[in-house]
């Protein structure tokens, strides 16, 4: 059972978003609740403290006279950093972009006519339902990275390479549609990472599942989108020894 | 053994003395930190320079004036080089102003010190202990030269003079003007001694060169002075242009308030008879229309006013009202967000503004060709970073793969037009790192940077 949780100030839509939910988890029979309700963030953030179950978390933006919802977004991803966060505003008027930058995997209700909010509610609790399903099967691993403020799972899957560029211990990461930059070493990811990647080359370390083509002649790993990774003597050694 | 213990500590001190006024003057004038390791890495070549070239000096015979005249400006020359490659790989200035400031460096420091030098041994009362007048007469002068560089290096960055030295190479010519004159100063006592070959070198002819130098100074600090407040009242007519852009954000906003006001009036009969005939679907139907009209020509606008007002750096802040202005020229739908008040940059003034000027013109350069042209700017300042971001809609798909690697250039192309000078500004910032994504047919260019 994944809990789900609505914070708002409101009264009045916080019992319809209430009515709503369950109304949608019971007509779809998803594997979800309790729903617990919360006028408060501090509220909230006491009733989460000790546990760090995953969860579905419906939040109002804007709290008047408390913290504000993206700082109460990023106290639950410390509690529960692969939570599924809905924002509910009243027109997509707050920090929307901002939001998307600070926090991942969430999704916006916007606050409006009943049926556009049962219909955005129904979309959001099927993504949820969809990426529960998906990675209950393969026992999906991320890679918890810290850029300064931010904390960010990225999963393995997701992962192209790393690649140490630059002086100083500067690591591009790559992925499909993303590029980040962080500081760290390779040889450290390597060893927390194990054996889904595989350092082919002294700046590089690649992911096992995203290599298309080793290239002896040309000395390249050519990976699933194309993209070309250098293969060292070591690693092409290592490769020949293998086959 | 003594003498050897007191011609090396001699040595040692005074190669000590001379390269670090050399550093930390040259580092003022650059207007940058002191680096003690690099700062350690060249009194330690300096001296080992100066040792063995002593050393091969005393093996030489031939002691003779055009000999040692050549002997010194190779020396000197040699660890200028020794100090601009070193400056270039601490720092990574530009080519031109590391070498001037060298150059210049050279000059004042030579110049304190030969003064020195010659007043000591002009005035100094003869003494019996050779070892004790080699002491007084090279100790105390390169002292006084290392206190006179610290003094003058203070002074600079009090009176700010990198300003009026970055002044110097705002255009390629006066660039060029600027090195040949400082090279030319770097040598000005081996060009003395070459047009007037005089047998000794008296006090009057240091005096006459102390002379020319101070006037050189002068000249050169009023010539700067002059470029750097041309330079200052162009600044200005670029802040009051950009004040301009955000006066005509305001009275647009006024334009629209006064036009959706009559909208309203009319919009409010509407709606009263609609009460009077209980039609309760029809109010509804008019609530949500209103909201969402009212969003549509106003939201927008307070939205990116109220947005640009918590940035609290003015230049800053003009310059984001100014692009974003340019912006809504092109008919490019703006969306600003600044959750918190933006305070600190992070980096240098000028750093910034240049980073943003980048990211903003190639959001725009690349949105303008996009069926729906739109971009949204991000400022968030949190505990310990800032961060940047901006994301625009775009026709073509940027490459991201080749986009994410230093070497990336395309020139012309919409994308990475002026990345390559992104990355090197923010290179120079440790802690501070780029990062780029395509998500809902956006693409997103966000900098972090440290507080």
């Amino acid at each position: 059972m994944v809990p789900i949780y609505i914070c708002d100030d409101e009264i009045p839509l916080l019992k319809q978003l209430e009515q709503v939910v369950s109304d949608q988890v019971m007509i779809s029979a998803y594997d979800m609740g309790p729903i617990r309700t919360f006028t408060t963030p501090e509220e909230l953030l006491g009733e989460i403290k000790n546990g760090c179950q995953r969860g579905i978390y419906f939040l109002d933006i804007d709290f008047p006279d408390s913290m504000n919802g993206l700082e109460l977004a990023q106290r639950i991803r410390r509690v529960d950093p692969r939570g599924f966060i809905i924002f509910i505003t009243a027109h997509d008027d707050l920090a929307a972009e901002t939001f998307r930058y600070q926090l991942e995997a969430m999704d916006y209700v916007v606050k409006g006519d009943h049926e556009h909010i049962i219909k955005r509610i129904q979309t959001c609790l099927a993504n949820a339902e969809s990426r529960i399903l998906a990675e209950s099967g393969e026992n999906t691993q991320y890679y918890p990275l810290k850029i300064l403020d931010t904390i960010r799972h990225i999963p393995l899957t997701k992962i192209l390479y790393f690649e140490a560029i630059g002086r100083k211990h500067l690591i591009l990461l790559r992925m499909v549609d993303e590029s980040l930059e962080f500081y760290g070493s390779l040889g450290t990811i390597e060893d927390e990472l194990g054996g889904r990647f595989w350092r082919c080359h002294r700046g590089f370390l690649v992911n096992r599942e995203h290599i298309r083509q080793i290239h002896l002649k040309e000395n390249t790993v050519e990976l699933t989108n194309g993209e070309h990774c250098l293969l060292s003597r070591r690693a092409k050694a290592e490769v020949q020894k293998g086959q | 053994m003594f003498y050897y213990i007191y011609v090396f500590g001699t040595l040692l001190y005074m190669s000590t003395c001379y390269s670090l006024s050399m550093y930390v003057l040259s580092v003022h004038i650059l207007n940058e930190r002191i680096n003690k390791k690099s700062a350690v890495l060249y009194c330690t070549i300096y001296f080992v320079i100066q040792v063995v070239a002593n050393i091969l000096l005393m093996q030489g015979t031939t002691l003779d004036e055009d000999f040692l005249v050549n002997w010194n400006i190779y020396l000197y020359t040699l660890h200028v080089v020794i100090l601009i490659l070193l400056l270039l790989w601490t720092y990574r200035q530009k080519v031109i102003r590391t070498v001037a400031a060298a150059a210049l460096t050279h000059f004042v420091v030579f110049t304190i010190g030969s003064l020195a030098g010659e007043v000591l041994i002009s005035y100094m009362p003869e003494m019996e202990n050779m070892y004790l007048y080699g002491l007084a007469t090279s100790v105390l002068s390169h002292t006084i030269m290392l206190v006179c560089s610290l003094l003058i290096a203070v002074l600079l960055r009090r009176l700010e003079f990198d300003r009026y030295f970055e002044a110097l190479f705002t255009s390629s010519l006066r660039a060029v003007v600027t090195l040949i004159v400082s090279l030319l100063l770097m040598h000005v006592h081996t060009i003395i001694r070459l047009l007037f070959p005089l047998k000794e070198v008296t006090l009057l002819t240091a005096s006459y060169s102390v002379a020319l130098i101070v006037l050189a100074l002068f000249f050169l600090q009023f010539a700067a002075m002059y470029q750097a407040a041309k330079e200052r009242v162009k600044a200005q007519e670029d802040i009051i242009m950009q004040q301009k852009a955000h006066l005509a954000l305001l009275e647009e906003l006024q334009q629209e308030m006064r036009s959706f006001r009559h909208d309203f009036t009319n919009l409010m009969t509407g709606m009263t008879i609609q009460a009077r005939e209980g039609d309760l679907k029809g109010i509804q139907d008019f609530m949500r229309n209103t909201s969402s009209y009212f969003d549509e020509r106003l939201g927008d606008e307070i939205k990116i006013l109220e947005a640009v007002g918590r940035i609290q750096i003015p230049p800053l802040r003009s310059l984001i009202t100014s692009k974003i202005a340019q912006m809504q020229e092109a008919g490019v739908q703006v969306n600003a967000e600044v959750l918190y008040p933006v305070l600190k940059e992070g980096m240098r003034q000028q750093d910034l503004l240049r980073c943003m000027g980048i990211l903003l013109d190639n959001a725009l350069e690349a949105a303008k060709l996009s069926t729906h042209p739109h971009i949204s700017l991000v400022l968030l300042q949190t505990e310990n970073e800032l961060l940047t971001a901006v994301a625009n809609s775009y026709a073509q798909t940027p490459d991201l793969s080749a986009m994410s690697h230093d070497a990336y250039t395309t020139k012309g192309s919409g994308h990475g037009t002026g990345l390559m000078s992104l990355r090197k500004i923010i290179r120079k910032y440790p802690g501070c790192v780029t990062g780029m994504n395509l998500k809902d047919e956006m693409f997103r260019y966000e900098i972090r940077i440290p507080l």
